[in-house]
C-alpha cells in the first residue's frame, strides 16, 4: 500500500514537472513572439524633403540720352 | 500528497496561464492576424511640395530721359505699386516696383542678383544701383538678413551665390508676396548712355525646416 503511495506521488511529480515545463515553453515563446512583432511595427519616417529650386528674372531698363550740352556740341 | 496537489495546481495554472498569454500574442500579431484571414487596408497619401516663384510684376521700364542741366546726377526710384519718383531728370515713365510671389505649396529661401553693378550699369562718378525689399502682403518675407525697408546695393553674383534676403518666404496666399523696388542715379558723366538694361534674378530654394 506504502508503495503504491509512493509510486502515485512520483507519477504525479513527474507530471507537475512536464506541465511546468510546457507552461515555461510557452511563456518563452510567447515572449520572443511579443519582441520580434515589437521589433517589426513600423516607425513613421519623415521623408528629408528634397532640395528645391527655382527662380525668376525681372528686366531694369532705361534710355539715358546725352546731356544738353553735350548733344549741342 | 496533499503537497503534491498543491504543486499540481499550481502548474496547472501555472499553464492555463500561459496557454492564455501565448494565445492573446499570437491573435494580435500582425503576421498571425493576416494567416488567420485577417485583412488590413493602408491609405497613403503623399503631398509632394514644390517651390515656385513666380514675377507677377517683371519689368521696370523708364523710357528714355536726361540729367537736368546743371545737376551732376539724376536719382530715379519706384516705390511699390505706386509708381516712380524722379528726382534731377526728366524721365516721364512712371514704372513700379517688381512683385514677386511664391506660387509654391512650401516656404522658400530667396536669393537676389543682377547682372551689373552700379559702375557696370552707368559708369561715371559715384553711379548707383540699390534694391530695397518690401513686402507686400505682411509677413511676407522673414528672417531677412539683409533687412527690409532699405536700400541696399545690388549683389553681383554667381547663381547659387546671391545675396539672401527672405529665409523664409511664405507661400500662403495672404502672406506669399514682395516688391522689389529698385534705385539708380545716373550721374552726368556716365559712360554708358543709350538703352541700357540689366536682369535680376530671383532664386527661391526650398527654406530650412
Amino acid at each position: 500500500m506504502k508503495e503504491e503511495i509512493k509510486e502515485e506521488s512520483a507519477v504525479s511529480q513527474k507530471l507537475i514537472v512536464i506541465l511546468l515545463v510546457i507552461a515555461i515553453l510557452l511563456s518563452l515563446v510567447s515572449t520572443m513572439v511579443s519582441l520580434a512583432n515589437f521589433s517589426m511595427e513600423s516607425v513613421p519616417q519623415t521623408i528629408p524633403t528634397e532640395k528645391q529650386t527655382a527662380s525668376t528674372q525681372g528686366q531694369v531698363s532705361i534710355i539715358i540720352n546725352p546731356p544738353p550740352s553735350a548733344t549741342t556740341k | 500528497m496533499k503537497t503534491n496537489s498543491i504543486f499540481m495546481m499550481l502548474a496547472i495554472a501555472a499553464l492555463v496561464l500561459a496557454t492564455i498569454n501565448a494565445s492573446l500574442v499570437i491573435v494580435k500579431t500582425p503576421i498571425f492576424k493576416k494567416l488567420t484571414g485577417y485583412a488590413s487596408g493602408y491609405v497613403n497619401v503623399t503631398v509632394n511640395t514644390q517651390v515656385s516663384i513666380n514675377m507677377s510684376m517683371d519689368m521696370i521700364n523708364w523710357s528714355g530721359g536726361t540729367v537736368t542741366a546743371g545737376e551732376s546726377n539724376a536719382t530715379l526710384y519706384t516705390s511699390n505699386a505706386e509708381g516712380s519718383t524722379v528726382l534731377r531728370g526728366n524721365w516721364t515713365t512712371s514704372p513700379s516696383a517688381l512683385a514677386v510671389a511664391n506660387i509654391g505649396n512650401i516656404n522658400a529661401t530667396l536669393s537676389l542678383e543682377t547682372g551689373k553693378n552700379a559702375a557696370g550699369f552707368f559708369g561715371g562718378t559715384n553711379p548707383q544701383y540699390m534694391w530695397n525689399i518690401t513686402n507686400k502682403d505682411p509677413s511676407s518675407c522673414n528672417g531677412a538678413t539683409e533687412g527690409l525697408n532699405a536700400w541696399k546695393n545690388v549683389n553681383v553674383t554667381t547663381l547659387g551665390g546671391a545675396g539672401i534676403y527672405c529665409t523664409q518666404f511664405g507661400y500662403l496666399t495672404a502672406a506669399n508676396e514682395i516688391y522689389i523696388n529698385v534705385w539708380v542715379s545716373i550721374p552726368l558723366d556716365a559712360t554708358k548712355t543709350g538703352v541700357q538694361s540689366d536682369t535680376l534674378t530671383v532664386t527661391g530654394s526650398t527654406a530650412p525646416a
